[in-house]
């Protein structure tokens, strides 16, 4: 019993942390200091890479990562803001519909980094809400030897009855990109289509890979990064580029306006859109920097192709994701139906 | 006795309480419609998806633990520590990782099974699959208790039957297995409430069920009202399973073991010995044995089901790295903090004999990772300050800290030591202590030196699924690892999620390894006693 409560209080006690309330000191115009919290779901070999010349940018600052993928990112913000208050500063993700909806709720602080002049201008949020930091994109996948199909429509073809892998819109961020995507090209018989041609549909990229390299599927629609860094390791693994448009999944950076360190979070921006920055992103992450000077990763196509060969991003995808994208996913699962 | 009920309720309102009436405050969304919500077509196939599932789950689970522990716990069977370790391995990989194993063991196209045999004989994805892949990862927490409560259980008894003329067979039907059902029913119950609330295999087999519709809603965003009362419906789930498995096993409870001079004679098989024994290795075999090792060839590939090729990269680059030590040394620490404590607090709460403290104590198993980790940050993620003197604030800051990870941890677990501590303290009965108090020890001496003796197999349960469990702990740790720290699960969902299943088996088959050896060890020191 009165063990019990003794280590009770010894565990609150170690639990708790004792402070002075000593006032702040007043900031001028020295260089920011303190902490800047940032939420990325940026690969972990990104952020070695780009740590050093972060803190390059930011002396004084501490910067704090929490990294994991982007939809337990947005749950933990989701539930952090719920509670009253995020430590968050910065978000950087691969969700653009959640950007669009905070931006629509009012959270962003505002802000256009200059280094952010080059950005393809679709990629651009016009009002400075959030800045796209590099750019992921949906592409097709083949197994090495086996037939390219030309087009994501051609995916419904015959040819490939059986052969197809695709992430689950429902539970992978980029698979739901691609299906709204496709939908908005197409319309929900593209997903009947894909159904009646026995498409296998589970998980998220990772899964859609290991089918592809597993053999169980012969063409898949994956994550061009992935696709990428896969070939490296020695997979049996080729890119083909849709005829339709590949589909370009944005990653922005956002800065809360709640955040305690305005100007640090700021220089974290430029320093993401400087050409260091970019070519850490590019290289170390294997996807597209928003930088044309920047080449494309692993020998792939350049920014200014990728804008050609891509389907059309706008604020309309946007707001069709965000307003539609629950009967989108209501379509896909109705057709999937076992 | 009331005060030490009121401390502990205490304890789960602050812990469990608060933080789940928290979360439930965003349920009361306006406009949001529970009955819309729940009678929606997509949730009730999920609802029927997560029921059928993890009841296939927990029947197979239950199914073939009883045969097992009554094997491997009353008779002569040989091998019987290497069994019981093997058969202990599944809890201590999370289920996703046995779901890869078995994904490319099974996939009806290029499975390594139906390239042996013809494409097309297994097929790991649907509803079956599921149950299957969920009852094996879930045995241990059927067998485990099982065979706690069978090592209690007096052979004299047994004796006693068989000299008034009742078969080896009547034997065990009469005597042995009723006294050790109350144990199996509630593991089973446990096992059930695991797959339910299980989200990796479902989402990797292709099959909707609460829990990927849970997690849907929490990507779409906006959606913590909707994700609140999809999970409500697991909760209501788990009431039910809790109180149909303490009916259950209350018709069939008897108080009659005792640590009297406790005499174990196992049951001699004779000619069956040997093919019993091949029985039990072979089910070893197909539920443990055979995705492990699929895991172990993922860790030694250069990619990923390619046969061609041995590589030593994995192993090289993850134990090389600083990174993976300084997790596992982590994670080795929280999981033996979260094992005591869940050991400890269980017993605590199981001998208050309050049912309704112990069904609050397990509750929280049933609630996907996910929806606890997000109650915990709607909870702890503001400090709690209390100001003394005016200047010295003593801060309770949980968020963002390790404690937050252990105390989520213990509340997710608890289940395991109350359920464990419940059904041994029904087996104790209570003359040796009676015998401690009327020899003049006080109430503190009794329970240590006489009732807590009796609980040592089922103490040792609780402990072992607890730190198995915690160890490779997945979906808490990656939404409440504090910043700049990294936990085992963490590590595996960074390098399963990015695409590199060779790393995160090389981390799973280490610490099976190391698990193993324990185990082994441990095995072979009680046999030389």
């Amino acid at each position: 019993m009165i063990v019990r409560w003794l280590t009770a209080m010894l565990l609150f006690c170690a639990a708790c942390r004792i402070e002075t309330a000593s006032p702040a000191a007043p900031t001028g115009d020295r260089p920011p200091q303190g902490e800047l919290w940032i939420y990325t779901s940026m690969y972990r070999q990104v952020i070695d890479a780009l740590e050093p010349q972060l803190s390059e940018a930011l002396p004084g600052v501490t910067l704090r990562w929490f990294q994991a993928g982007s939809e337990k990112i947005t749950a933990k913000l989701e539930a952090e803001l719920a509670a009253g208050g995020s430590p968050c500063d910065v978000l950087i993700t691969s969700d653009p519909f959640l950007y669009e909806r905070f931006k629509e709720e009012r959270r962003w602080l505002r802000y256009v980094s200059p280094n952010g002049l080059r950005t393809p201008s679709r990629y651009v949020d016009v009002d400075g809400h959030y800045a796209a930091i590099r750019l992921s994109t949906m592409v097709l996948a083949h197994r090495t030897g086996a037939e390219a199909p030309p087009s994501f429509a051609a995916l419904t073809d015959p040819t490939w009855k059986g052969e197809v892998a695709l992430g689950d819109p429902l539970t992978s961020g980029t698979a739901f990109t691609w299906a709204v995507s496709m939908e908005r090209a197409l319309g929900a018989s593209y997903f009947s289509a894909l159904r009646a041609n026995d498409a296998r549909v589970a998980g998220g990229n990772a899964a859609v890979l290991q089918k592809l390299e597993g053999g169980e599927a012969k063409v898949g629609v994956l994550l061009l990064e992935n696709a990428l860094a896969a070939k490296a390791k020695g997979s049996p693994i080729e890119v083909s580029w849709p005829g339709d448009g590949a589909v370009v999944v944005p990653g922005y950076a956002g800065i809360l306006s709640t955040t305690r360190n305005a100007e640090a979070a700021k220089l974290l921006v430029d320093a993401l859109l400087s050409l260091r920055g970019q070519k850490a992103i590019a290289e170390t992450g294997d996807m597209h920097a928003v930088d044309p000077r920047v080449a494309g990763p692993r020998g792939s196509i350049s920014l200014d192709e990728l804008v050609q060969r891509s389907a059309p991003w706008s604020e309309e995808v946007l707001q069709r994701g965000l307003r539609e994208g629950a009967r989108v996913k209501g379509d896909f699962s109705r057709a999937f139906a076992r | 006795m009331n005060r030490r009920v009121a401390a502990l309720g205490g304890l789960l309102a602050a812990f469990f309480g608060a933080p789940l009436v928290l979360l439930l405050r965003q349920a009361g969304a306006p406009g949001l419609s529970w009955w819309a919500l729940w009678s929606d077509a997509d949730n009730v196939a999920a609802l029927v998806g997560t029921v059928t599932t993890a009841l296939g789950a927990a029947a197979f689970a239950f199914v073939l633990a009883v045969p097992l522990a009554l094997l491997l716990g009353r008779t002569d069977v040989p091998l019987r520590a290497p069994l019981e370790a093997v058969f202990t391995l599944p809890a201590a990989l999370p289920p996703f990782i046995l779901g890869m194993g078995w994904v490319s063991l099974a996939n009806p196209r290029a499975g390594l099974l139906n390239l042996l045999t013809e494409p097309g004989t297994f097929d790991i994805y649907g509803r079956a699959g599921i149950s299957f892949v969920l009852g094996g990862a879930g045995l241990p927490l059927v067998l485990l208790p099982t065979l706690a409560a069978l090592s209690r259980i007096d052979s004299s008894l047994e004796e006693a039957a068989r000299m008034s003329g009742a078969g080896p067979a009547r034997t065990l039907f009469s005597v042995t297995l009723p006294l050790a059902l109350p144990a199996a029913l509630s593991g089973a119950a446990l096992c059930f409430l695991f797959a339910a609330s299980a989200f990796g295999v479902p989402y990797l087999l292709g099959v909707p069920t609460l829990t990927t519709r849970i997690y849907s809603e929490v990507l779409m965003g906006g959606g913590l009202s909707r994700t609140v009362v999809l999970s409500l419906e697991l909760l209501v789930l788990a009431a039910v399973v809790l109180v149909a498995s303490r009916v259950l096993a209350q018709r069939g409870a008897v108080r009659l073991s005792s640590g009297k001079g406790l005499s174990t004679r196992r049951m001699t098989l004779g000619t069956w010995r040997w093919p019993l024994g091949g029985v039990a290795v072979l089910s070893a075999f197909i539920v443990v044995v055979l995705p492990l090792l699929a895991v172990a060839l993922t860790s030694v590939q250069p990619v990923w089901g390619q046969l061609s090729g041995f590589s030593a990269k994995h192993w090289s680059s993850v134990l090389g790295n600083a990174r993976t030590i300084d997790a596992a040394a982590r994670s080795l620490l929280l999981a033996t903090a979260t094992a005591f404590i869940v050991t400890t607090l269980g017993l605590a709460l199981a001998s208050t004999k309050r049912r309704s403290l112990e069904f609050i104590a397990g509750a929280p198993y049933a609630i996907p990772g996910t929806v606890l980790a997000l109650a915990f940050i709607i909870a702890f993620s503001r400090d709690v300050r209390f100001v003394a003197f005016e200047r010295v604030a003593f801060v309770l800051a949980l968020g963002n800290t390790l404690w937050l990870l252990l105390v989520a941890y213990t509340v997710k677990h608890l289940a395991f030591g109350v359920r464990n501590a419940t059904d041994g303290l029904a087996q104790v009965d209570g003359s040796l202590t009676e015998a401690a108090r009327l020899a003049g020890a006080s109430p503190a001496r009794a329970f240590f030196d006489a009732t807590l003796p009796q609980l040592r197999a089922p103490l040792t349960a609780a402990f072992t699924i607890t730190f198995l469990t915690c160890v490779t702990e997945l979906t808490l740790s990656v939404l409440l690892i504090p910043t700049g720290r990294d936990v085992l699960g963490t590590l595996l969902f960074e390098l399963q999620s990015y695409a590199d299943p060779g790393s995160a088996a090389v981390i799973a088959c280490a610490f099976v390894l190391l698990v193993l050896a324990v185990q082994l060890a441990r095995g072979v020191r009680q046999e030389a006693r």
